[in-house]
């Protein structure tokens, strides 16, 4: 009786793991995992997407419907599906990176395939690296998040460097594990020097700036009042706002002065060398820069449009009348110079 | 005169609806042993762990020396009645060696560590005090669990089976080394056996219980020779039952005429305690009895009879005299036993 | 006969006398051979860190001894210390209340005490964030009366400290209840009846009889806090596992993020080492004849009262409060016309793959703890050890591992559920090793020689008479591995198959943006399912009682 028991436990469970794969546990099919016939004509897509299914795959379901491909996306965070990409190595079934920062992709870069004229002249200049390897999708800007209780416009400085001044002492947050913060800092290095941005940090560390582990957190800790400026990027607001209602007691602030302060990140994809569906894959970027897919981050995700002649949602300042200073994607890649500068002053581990 | 050691008046303790101990009244005098005897689940142990403070009795009370210790009112935790116990499986603490099991109930004081060494000379285990409890044997374990128990001189020391977990043939031997430290110290001492042997062995008095009762508190051999009820007869050594009936101070059984010294109404019907050697069978044509079983035990044969009545007695036969089963025998009694009846009121008892 | 190498070891709760200590005999190839598999299985994750860490050359030693990484290390021990320290001061009186006292609803204290364990760490991070957070609920219920308008700091060690502590004692629990039921009564008797009071032979007899378990669950708990990152992170306090994670995050840096991986198995095992120490050399046992009797319980009289507020405290803090906050969540959500866009797949793939890994790491964990139980030995033990580190790995080391040797080494595997289920049991084998352990050891190995007298194979004999005695164990730590497995989030995001959702990435992917009603809902009913399990080992611990 235990003998038969535990024989068919065992069945069951060779059954489980052998049909788990596909049937019936999995809603969509395991993916090929090395394209082993290669075709051409593969109508299946392999993307690992670093930003949240939340936001992107509306926009990916459309490109599906719009043109017949099936399309696998895993969703994880950008760094962990970044580390992925790598310990993958050549063996890699992705497809298209879809990272949610400059930083996340130019991590995987020497595993990125070349993308054609066709598809990066389509974006503005400043949106993508020289080397052409990757492509923004859509953008984001820096701003100082505040609390209108408190604050009005006017009081904010206009200059990010102004926050160093001792007024700003403990009532100041950050996030600076946040990629997009890291990406601001890289920005500053560039623009004023390593010496110059060291000088920021140190001051901003005296002004006992709290740690926030997100960009949501700090922007709930201004709504509590907890702080009263934060550095967050500009649309964690409006998904506050949209939940809250207009009555939520924060809002952004785009460095009037420009500088480093009012830089404008982006969200980058890239087509990895070893696919082996490289032509769907540039198709799928081409979706995204197209004007329904500019329109859906614009509209939908409030995020900035990478290619010209797209009208930017009512509630966001336009792209022009913000001060975003000059600066290569190549430069804005550098995140390792960043770090160090950052763990020298013991800011981040 | 001596002082009693412990005393139980009307004890009772049910466990639920079921009664586990029944009005049971008993006195130990100081320095005297009781084996209590009986079945297992008779209630033996209750009675144990109601004198050690484990359980709250229901009604009653006991005494231990001149204090009550647990009655109407009156209940004083195990820790503060100086009685000492010792358990089946003994119950050694198994973190603490030897001796600091045996210091385990001594007060911090000067003579602990003497008292101590006395305990582990006491029972012979002075080359063992640094062994941990796993270390030792079941007979060697015992003796500290006593040892430990004899050392803050309880009033009382209560001993659980305590031969139960020992081989046979340790038993015997450890059962004479445990009486010689147990009168060597003078303890008194209650101890529960369901073995007649051990109880006889043991205690100077031997009180049988069945079913919470307490059916006989009595010297061992009148226990054994004079039972006073049908269930102790039976419980201690081998016993059968006949019926009969009374005619003029005697009993007409089917096996023969038994004297009786009590004056009784004649026709008055009884129940008669035949043991293996009050009757003597011899091989017969015309004998009424039949053999059906026959037991080797050494210097004896044991027989049962089947009777004309359909009931059966048994007798002990020298091993010179050996008849195959199917034998039909006459049946003799031996004279020189007192006869051992019980009037029948239900008849059923038996 | 007890061999020397018996004694040196680990002490072990034996059933039956002196003489049935440890087997000197080599011990079946059906059990060897399956152990030394699954520990190589389980120690994969560490080769991949050596490997990984000796690309990094030279520049990873400067790293490593930087003053800020043992100020980390300093947090990370501090904070696993204190954890440990919390929890043991919490459950000991706790674990004595539900099974030794006549606290009133004691079963229902029983059964209520364990649950925090299905209860995502993350989610307690954020029940903290949210309670004693500035403005939280705890300010604003202060703020009105008092006028109080700031708390303590939360954030950080006080913070991080709670909300591991939530999740964590339940493995002390559990061990302690166990234990204490286990003890005979018969100790703390005789102790009395050599005049000590109760509260003497709780800490003479009863506390030294603990150790073990004392011993294993503060391992458990220790381990766990090494490797959780979902509440250090929500309440900002750096530990190794974060500073692994931010490696991974900020830097993309694999190789350092490796060598401080390397230090975190280094701690785990110091950890280890200083459990084997604790539990001290005595061997316990309770012999195998006379009736085990229910203990007496301990009157609590006018105790009864504090002893209830301590309990509906702890209960309150602990379970009520999170449960209430997902609910509150998901009710708001919902109210405010919020979809919730819950889909059946996700519910039932979470209970399929944590259902098989249940099965099968309870399959893997036998060899190892019929090769420690019966095998004792300095190898036996050795790998029993061994199967802890993974329990110590933050999951997102454990993945990245998984991915480097599935998808160079095991291509046709990569992204199914085979390799996700591997990495479940590299993380979680610990649980089910040591419950099916603590069973086998009531199991005499008497019975086992009898089957194999009347003519059965070693395998046969385990087949028949170890595995059906030793069944309460077994399940036990089934159990445990399907609740823990419902909350793993990192290594089910990098390995699942593609698009396998559980209830675990859909409180992820919702918790990314904020924390409301999508994330609240499979929150719940992750809680809500992993419970089955939980009272499932909560009632099993209840008919041991007897």
């Amino acid at each position: 009786m235990p003998k038969r028991f535990l024989a068919l436990v065992g069945l069951l469970v060779t059954l489980a793991i052998v049909g788990g794969a596909c049937a019936p546990a999995a809603p969509t099919p395991a993916p090929s995992p090395a394209p082993a016939a290669p075709s051409a004509t593969t109508q299946t897509l392999t993307v690992y997407s670093g930003r949240s299914e939340a936001l992107v795959k509306p926009i990916i379901d459309q490109f599906s419907k719009a043109t017949g491909v099936k399309v696998n996306v895993r969703y994880a965070g950008t760094s962990e599906m970044a580390a992925t990409i790598l310990e993958e190595g050549k063996n890699s079934p992705a497809d298209v990176f879809f990272a949610q920062d400059p930083g996340g992709i130019g991590a995987v870069v020497n595993m990125l395939a070349p993308l054609p004229e066709s598809i990066t002249s389509k974006v503005l200049p400043q949106f993508r690296p020289a080397d052409s390897r990757w492509v923004g999708i859509s953008g984001r800007a820096r701003v100082l998040a505040y609390n209108t209780a408190k604050l009005q416009e006017s009081d904010l400085p206009d200059d990010i460097w102004d926050l160093t001044d001792p007024k700003w002492k403990g009532r100041i947050g950050w996030a600076p594990t946040n990629a997009s913060f890291q990406a601001m800092v890289t920005a500053m290095r560039k623009l004023w020097g390593e010496d110059k941005t060291r000088q920021w940090l140190a001051g901003i560390q005296a002004n006992s700036a709290k740690v926030y582990s997100n960009n949501t957190a700090q922007v709930d800790a201004v709504s509590k009042g907890e702080i009263d400026v934060a550095m967050p990027n500009h649309y964690y607001l409006y998904s506050f706002l949209r939940d809250k209602g207009n009555s939520f007691p924060v809002r952004n602030y785009y460095v009037r002065g420009g500088g480093p302060g009012a830089v404008i990140l982006v969200a980058g994809a890239g087509i990895l060398e070893t696919s082996q569906n490289k032509e769907t894959a540039q198709k799928f970027l081409e979706f995204l820069l197209s004007p329904t897919g500019q329109q859906y981050f614009a509209s939908q995700t409030f995020e900035y449009p990478v290619v010209p002649g797209i009208i930017t949602h009512p509630l966001l300042k336009p792209l022009p009348e913000i001060k975003s200073p000059e600066i290569s994607m190549a430069d804005m890649a550098d995140l390792k110079g960043t770090l160090s500068l950052l763990r020298e002053s013991g800011i981040v581990p | 005169m001596s002082k009693i050691a412990v005393r139980c008046t009307d004890l009772t303790k049910m466990f639920g609806h079921t009664p586990a101990v029944q009005g049971i009244n008993l006195e130990l005098e100081e320095g005297n042993s009781l084996a209590l005897l009986g079945p297992s689940g008779c209630g033996k142990t209750t009675l144990l762990r109601l004198i050690a403070g484990f359980e709250i009795p229901d009604r009653g009370s006991i005494a231990v020396g001149e204090e009550i210790v647990s009655g109407p009112g009156v209940f004083v935790p195990p820790e503060k009645r100086r009685v000492g116990i010792v358990f089946q499986d003994y119950a050694l603490f198994p973190h603490l060696n030897v001796a600091d099991n045996i210091a385990y109930g001594l007060p911090r004081s000067a003579n602990r560590k003497a008292r101590v060494e006395e305990m582990l000379s006491l029972v012979g285990m002075k080359n063992f005090q640094y062994r941990m409890p796993h270390q030792l044997s079941g007979g060697e374990q015992q003796r500290v669990a006593i040892a430990r128990a004899l050392a803050p001189e309880p009033k009382v020391l209560l001993l659980d089976e305590p031969f139960s977990n020992l081989d046979a043939d340790l038993r015997t031997r450890i059962r004479v080394d445990v009486k010689g430290i147990l009168t060597a110290s003078k303890a008194t001492v209650i101890f529960v056996t369901h073995d007649q042997e051990e109880a006889f062995f043991m205690g100077d008095r031997v009180g049988v219980i069945n079913k919470g009762r307490l059916e006989q508190i009595d010297l061992p051999e009148n226990v054994f020779h004079r039972p006073s009820t049908p269930f102790v007869a039976q419980f201690v050594g081998t016993a059968d039952f006949l019926t009969g009936e009374v005619n003029n101070k005697i009993i007409a059984t089917e096996i023969g005429h038994l004297p009786i010294t009590e004056e009784l109404p004649k026709g008055t019907k009884v129940t008669v305690i035949i043991r293996p050697d009050f009757i003597d069978i011899q091989p017969a044509a015309d004998g009424t009895g039949i053999v059906v079983e026959r037991v080797f035990q050494g210097t004896n044969y044991l027989y049962r009879v089947r009777l004309p009545s359909g009931a059966t007695v048994q007798s002990e036969q020298h091993h010179n005299y050996l008849y195959p089963v199917d034998t039909r025998v006459a049946i003799k009694m031996i004279p020189g036993h007192s006869t051992t009846y019980f009037v029948d009121r239900t008849g059923k008892e038996v | 006969m007890v061999t020397v190498a018996a004694k040196i070891l680990r002490p072990v709760i034996r059933h039956g006398k002196s003489g049935q200590a440890a087997h000197t005999a080599w011990p079946p190839a059906v059990v060897w051979i399956p152990a030394v598999l699954v520990v190589i299985a389980v120690l994969l994750p560490v080769f991949y860190l050596v490997l990984r860490s000796l690309g990094a050359g030279g520049e990873i030693w400067e790293l490593l001894f930087r003053v800020r990484t043992l100020q980390i290390l300093g947090r990370t021990v501090g904070l696993v210390v204190a954890v440990t320290a919390v929890s043991l001061v919490l459950t000991l009186p706790l674990a004595w209340l539900t099974t030794r006292t006549d606290l009133p609803l004691r079963q229902m204290w029983a059964i209520l005490t364990p649950l925090p364990l299905v209860i995502p760490s993350y989610v307690a991070g954020f029940t903290i964030v949210s309670a004693l957070g500035p403005r939280g609920m705890l300010q604003q219920l202060l703020s009105g009366p008092f006028g109080l308008e700031r708390l303590p700091e939360i954030y950080g060690f006080p913070g991080a400290l709670l909300a591991i502590t939530m999740v964590s004692y339940p493995y002390l629990l559990v061990a302690l209840q166990t234990s204490l039921r286990g003890i005979d009564p018969c100790m703390e008797e005789a102790s009395r009846s050599l005049g000590h009071g109760p509260w003497a032979t709780f800490r003479r007899v009863t506390l030294p009889q603990l150790r073990p378990a004392i011993a294993a669950g503060s391992l458990l708990v220790g381990l766990y806090t090494l490797r959780d990152f979902g509440a250090v992170s929500l309440l900002r306090y750096e530990t190794f596992t974060w500073a692994i994670y931010l490696q991974y995050q900020t830097s993309f840096d694999r190789m350092v993020a490796a060598g401080l991986s390397l230090v975190l198995v280094a701690l785990a095992i110091v950890i280890l080492i200083a459990e084997a120490r604790t539990r001290g050399r005595a061997r316990y046992h309770r012999s195998a004849a006379g009736v085990k009797h229910s203990p007496i319980l301990v009157h609590l009289g006018k105790w009864r009262w504090p002893a209830l507020i301590f309990c509906s405290f702890v209960v309150l803090l602990t379970l009520v409060l999170p449960m209430s906050l997902l609910v509150f969540w998901a009710t708001r959500g919902i109210a405010s016309g919020e979809s919730l866009g819950l889909a059946w797949a996700p519910v039932f793939n979470s209970a399929y793959v944590s259902a098989l890994a249940a099965i099968i790491i309870a399959i893997a964990a036998l060899p190892i703890a019929i090769l420690a139980v019966r095998h004792s030995g300095t190898a036996s033990r050795l790998m029993e050890r061994a199967t802890y580190i993974g329990f110590a790995l933050p999951g997102i080391v454990i993945a990245l591992a998984l991915v480097f040797f599935a998808a160079n080494y095991a291509t046709p595997i990569y992204q199914t559920l085979g390799v996700l289920l591997f990495a479940y049991l590299i993380l979680f084998l610990p649980q089910a090793v040591g419950s099916t352990q603590s069973s086998l050891l009531q199991v005499n190995p008497r019975t086992e020689e009898a089957a194999r007298s009347l003519g059965r194979t070693s395998w046969q004999a385990i087949l028949t008479i170890t595995l059906p005695l030793a069944r309460p164990g077994i399940l036990a730590g089934a159990a445990l591995v399907f609740l823990t497995t419902m909350k793993e989030l990192p290594a089910t995001l990098l390995l699942s198959p593609t698009g396998f959702k559980t209830l675990a990435t859909l409180v992820w992917s919702a918790t990314s943006e904020a924390f409301f009603a999508q994330a609240a809902v499979p929150a719940l009913l992750l809680v809500l399912i992993s419970s089955i399990p939980m009272a499932f080992i909560v009632f099993r611990e209840r008919g041991n009682a007897i």
